[in-house]
């Protein structure tokens, strides 16, 4: 029994935009059919956390920093190595809306 | 001061047909720049028209290995706008990230609030008593701009970073025009807590605007649409109205509403298809682990609150008790903020020569009218309030007739020169000498002696015709009062 | 005064040494760089090694250390030096994190961690290679081949960090950084028989590192004793305010005194690990260091924490999850290598541009973490884990809480396997995490220290883990056991 298929991995290399060959895709199939398997353990596991628990609730909280401006120079740096740059601007192929 | 766009409505004769067979519903998400000094995460600044990515830092390059840290500030305007709208504000609320890939996203993803937003259930109360509901305000950066070229696109990551708050009404609006209205009063808000500059062209007030259509009396939501990125009124209301038409058309004819994300080209006033419902993206948002819980305490709410703003609602009260004025003319002043000071502080200027009934009346109409057609900017007021107050005392202590002070005023517009200049250079300052009245009364009786006759058989429209004779001889600079005085005196003197 | 071999002092000492102006920071460093020349070609520790580019940016810094020294400035690690994990930004210095897709990326900014090590007079010596974008156990993941380990070429140095580990078990440096996001400083410390320390989560800035999993990652030490880790540590630790997951909690001072008993102790060894999987050699040194710690004074006891036998499949949804999200960024748009594929569109280039940069492994965890965070998936995966990761965390606080100070096990279930033997088979290598992974996800401090060689003469690592900012307890426990064993001596290879 297969928990991911073709589909699914076709699926989610597109979201996460890769690209992979048909020995690709048949590799992480098989990879990711064994881990996904192996987590499902976690099924039965339970918790005695309240239902409604969130870890996103429950951490620190985030520091606030005063509204000051530090200038930075650091694009210059990142302009000089960019793959492509055009003026001060990141060149793409042209998008279509 | 954009007045309300009527023309597509009145064009289409088939618009208030529809009305009778079909409810609009519609709800507008609104994004709200925040002027903080730096951006959301990161000290970058956050001017408009810099150079391309100048205003960038290795965090909002998305540089690797860089974190974001809050911005204290914009925490504080995103509380006093939750205040304004009288909103439930979360003490815990969460950051998450929204993952899409676009050259003007440079992280890859887009950190804003997702299901736990800082802030739920506000109000905003229209001029007709409607109360609309604000489902939702949560914080968020902005994204880059891409710029196309012919044969590329360029991105420019100014932008990227720069504090919004995105506020999500509840499709409680039922019309363009209330659509509009929504909207205006949101940035008339955002103005007054001095939290946006609300500029629509520049896009630092953007929104994006749902639309359904269900038979009158149904109480089920249609498919809705979704407009992006309208910015300006008169779009919202040109964009909203073409909507229902089509989608009015397209139920009529049998036929469903699909859900799509629309575009709405301003140029053609046509909504084009963007996107469909089958193509929304799988965000994958999950809380960002790099920041904390954004924590807003009841003493923090109560630290704003005691350092609130007057709102528009607030001071269209307070205008119609402190001044005597009516409530039209009150909504009218405070329409724009700025506006409201600036008739605030003429008001204050003539206190006790100028009653502020007179000042409103002048700004709503002789100063209003300039302002439109020269185009005025409320950041360098052409006609400074010094001036303005100045030409209104002089009119109050009858130093000028409200006729010169006319024309002064449209010199004043005109070259942003000193009401006493102009007066002096032109010789227009009225004139209070009876004796000099009286030789001029004297000679227009003189020389129109039918038109006294006809006066002291009865015939009172007469008067009107004697009285513009002396003025034009005085070339309006006589005290109206007085030259009334010696004119009947003259004429009651014949009889 | 006689002039002292650099390669023979620990770091404190050549700090000591430096400072008072016995030894030159010159020479130290020529030493050490003609020792990384002669071997980090077959032992493929450092990635780019180039040794003039390396010995220019030190002579900036030797300017520096003089100046420090006459103005009296302590300086704690004046002349060491330190090589730095490939993911990790040294401003001006290329970082590829062991990836094709960022090789000839040049980092824009210094990390807080360089910063600091700069400051305190260390001089930063060559990038060490590792698993790429740090996901591996073996350092078999870098596009630049697998770092060998020093005491048998057929078998790995662990990972992530491998090249850290081996450069300082290989004496090319004295000094090393590493990252640890599931045992990445730990376990390869313990493959190569260095000590290995990965401080609290939030207890070093992570500002610089190249996030992974963002909630796990933690920067941490390499050094051939305790002395020296706590050295290092104490330079790297700290609040750093551009990171808001960074403890503002003041650290206690690191200089271990001498050496006092154990006596009250409690250590407790956790059931659940001692069961299948574990290397009967590994469990007989990890038995014998125990005894060892009895000596030394203290108790140990088994505890059962149930919940920690799900750590592997928690560890990886959660660290998947987040390293699919931080990973998004590079795109080839800003910076990275582009495709070079001529035609493509921007979707095109995306894609083209990210399948040719990732390598194998990394490709896989991005789809596992993209799966997982998918739509309608979260909760059965994401939410869920980090659920269990909570009650992880209680289980691991209820046991201190009961009154233990140290929680003991082996480091890994085995010593270093050879080169190949699990690169074929994802789950296998994801298994050798089993006891490093709980101090990640419970955000504690964790130290490997070697404990023995196996039949094969590899060297085996033994794991101490303490409450949240117990770095202390850790560091002078393990200091008690080194001193008992006569010290590390015995754990450098030879080369």
């Amino acid at each position: 029994m297969s928990r991911i298929d073709r589909q699914t991995v076709e699926k989610v290399a597109s979201l996460a935009y890769l690209k992979l060959s048909e020995d690709e895709i048949a590799y992480y199939q098989k990879q990711l059919d064994r881990v996904l398997d192996y987590i499902q353990q976690l099924d039965s596991v339970t918790d005695s956390l309240p239902a409604d628990w969130r870890a996103d609730l429950v951490g620190p909280v985030t520091p606030e920093r005063p509204d000051l401006i530090q200038p930075s120079n650091a694009v210059e740096k990142v302009l000089r190595t960019a793959p492509k740059v055009v003026g001060t601007a990141f060149q793409v192929p042209r998008i279509i809306e | 001061m954009s007045s309300k766009s009527t023309e597509l409505k009145s064009s289409d004769h088939g618009f208030n047909s529809i009305l009778a067979r079909f409810e609009p519903v519609i709800g507008l998400e609104v994004h709200c720049q925040l002027k903080t000094e730096s951006k959301l995460f990161c000290g970058c600044k956050t001017t408009f028209g810099a150079l391309a990515n100048q205003n960038t830092c290795p965090v909002c390059l998305g540089l690797p290995g860089v974190l974001p840290v809050l911005n204290h500030e914009a925490v504080e305007y995103a509380i006093r706008m939750a205040l304004a709208v009288g909103a439930t504000i979360r003490e815990r609320s969460v950051f998450a990230r929204k993952q899409y890939f676009y050259p003007d996203l440079p992280k890859g993803y887009q950190l804003t609030q997702y299901d736990l937003p800082y802030c739920q259930h506000g109000t905003l109360l229209l001029d007709n008593g409607r109360r609309i509901r604000i489902e939702r305000i949560h914080m968020e950066e902005d994204a880059g701009k891409n710029i196309h070229g012919d044969n590329a696109s360029y991105v420019d990551l100014n932008r990227a970073g720069i504090p919004l708050l995105e506020i999500v009404s509840a499709p409680d609006l039922s019309g363009p025009a209330e659509a509009a209205e929504y909207l205006k009063k949101l940035r008339a808000i955002a103005r007054y807590l001095d939290i946006s500059d609300g500029n629509l062209e520049e896009g630092s007030f953007r929104c994006d605007a749902n639309v359904s259509l269900r038979p009158v009396g149904s109480k089920t939501l249609g498919t809705r649409t979704e407009i992006k990125n309208l910015n300006s009124f008169r779009n919202v209301e040109k964009a909203i109205t073409y909507e229902i038409l089509r989608q009015a058309d397209v139920l009529e004819s049998g036929d469903k509403v699909k859900q799509v994300t629309l575009q709405f080209d301003a140029a053609v006033g046509r909504t084009i298809v963007m996107r469909s419902k089958e193509d929304s993206p799988d965000y994958r948002y999950f809380p960002d682990p790099d920041l904390g819980v954004l924590h807003i305490s009841e003493a923090r709410i109560q630290s704003v609150r005691a350092n609130t703003r007057e709102l528009p609602e607030q001071k269209v009260q307070r205008f119609q008790e402190a001044f005597s004025i009516p409530e039209a003319d009150a909504r009218q002043l405070t329409e724009e903020k700025e506006l409201a000071a600036f008739f605030e502080d003429v008001v204050k200027k003539v206190a006790g020569s100028v009653a502020p009934k007179i000042v409103a009346n002048w700004m709503l109409s002789e100063y209003l009218r300039e302002f439109n057609a020269r185009q005025w900017q409320f950041e360098k007021p052409f006609v400074s309030s010094e001036h303005f107050a100045k030409l209104l005392k002089l009119l109050g202590e009858g130093t000028i007739s409200g006729k010169i002070a006319k024309t002064v005023f449209e010199e004043m517009a005109a070259t942003g020169a000193d009401p006493d200049g102009i007066i002096a250079a032109k010789g227009l300052v009225q004139i209070n000498d009876s004796a000099a009245i009286k030789a001029v009364v004297d000679q227009v009786i003189a020389a129109h002696p039918e038109q006294v006759a006809q006066y002291l058989s009865g015939k009172q429209k007469v008067y009107g015709f004697l009285v513009g004779q002396v003025m034009k001889i005085s070339a309006g600079r006589f005290n109206p009062n007085l030259l009334n005085e010696c004119l009947k005196e003259a004429l009651h003197g014949k009889s | 005064m006689r002039a002292q071999d650099p390669l023979a002092l620990s770091a404190s000492e050549l700090a000591q040494e430096v400072y008072a102006g016995n030894l030159k920071a010159h020479d130290v460093a020529r030493t050490y760089a003609q020792r990384v020349e002669n071997l980090h070609r077959e032992l493929n520790t450092h990635i780019e090694w180039d040794k003039d580019a390396v010995l220019n940016e030190v002579d900036k810094q030797l300017a520096y250390i003089e100046a420090a020294r006459y103005a009296q400035k302590p300086l704690p690690l004046a002349g060491v030096p330190i090589a730095i994990k490939d993911n990790i930004m040294v401003d001006g210095q290329n970082v590829s994190c062991g990836s094709q897709l960022l090789r000839n990326h040049r980092a824009a900014y210094d990390a807080t961690v360089v910063q600091k090590l700069k400051a305190a007079g260390a001089l930063i010596f060559g990038r060490t290679n590792m698993d790429e974008f740090a996901m591996g156990s073996s350092c078999e993941n870098s596009s630049y081949g697998p770092t060998v380990n020093p005491w048998n070429r057929r078998h790995v140095a662990g990972g992530s960090s491998g090249g850290s580990a081996a450069a300082v078990s290989a004496r090319l440096a004295p000094l090393a950084l590493g990252s640890d996001t599931g045992g990445s400083v730990r376990q390869p410390a313990s493959f190569c028989g260095v000590v290995g320390l990965k401080p609290t989560y939030g207890r070093v800035s992570r500002y610089g590192l190249v996030a992974y999993g963002s909630s796990l990652d933690q920067i941490g030490t390499f050094a051939t004793t305790v002395q020296d880790t706590a050295l290092l540590y104490g330079v790297i630790a700290g609040h750093d305010p551009s990171d808001s997951t960074s403890a503002n909690i003041p650290v206690p001072p690191t200089s271990l005194g001498p050496s006092s008993s154990l006596k009250g102790k409690r250590i407790a060894v956790i059931e659940e690990f001692m069961r299948d999987g574990l290397d009967e050699d590994v469990r007989t040194h990890f038995d014998q260091a125990l005894q060892v710690y009895r000596e030394c004074g203290a108790t140990v006891e088994t505890v059962s924490l149930p919940h920690l036998a799900h750590c592997i499949p928690v560890y990886y949804i959660i660290a998947t999850a987040e390293a699919s999200s931080n990973l998004a960024r590079f795109d080839g748009i800003r910076y990275g290598a582009r495709s070079q594929k001529p035609g493509l569109n921007l979707r095109e280039l995306y894609t083209q541009s990210r399948s040719e940069g990732f390598g194998r492994e990394v490709k896989q965890r991005i789809m596992l973490g993209t799966y997982v965070l998918s739509s309608g998936y979260y909760d059965a995966y994401y939410a869920k884990a980090n659920r269990i990761r909570e009650m992880m965390r209680r289980e691991i606080q209820g046991v201190f809480e009961q009154g233990i100070d140290l929680i003991a096990s082996p480091t890994a279930p085995t010593t270093a396997f050879e080169l190949g033997q699990k690169t074929h088979d994802s789950l296998a290598m994801y298994l050798s995490d089993i006891y490093t992974l709980a101090a990640n996800l419970a955000g504690i401090p964790a130290l490997s220290q070697p404990i023995g060689l196996c039949r094969k003469g590899l060297p085996i690592g033994m794991q101490l883990m303490a409450p949240a900012f117990g770095e202390e307890t850790l560091l002078r426990s393990a200091q008690v056991y080194e001193q008992q064993i006569n010290g590390t001596q015995k754990f450098r290879p030879r080369i």
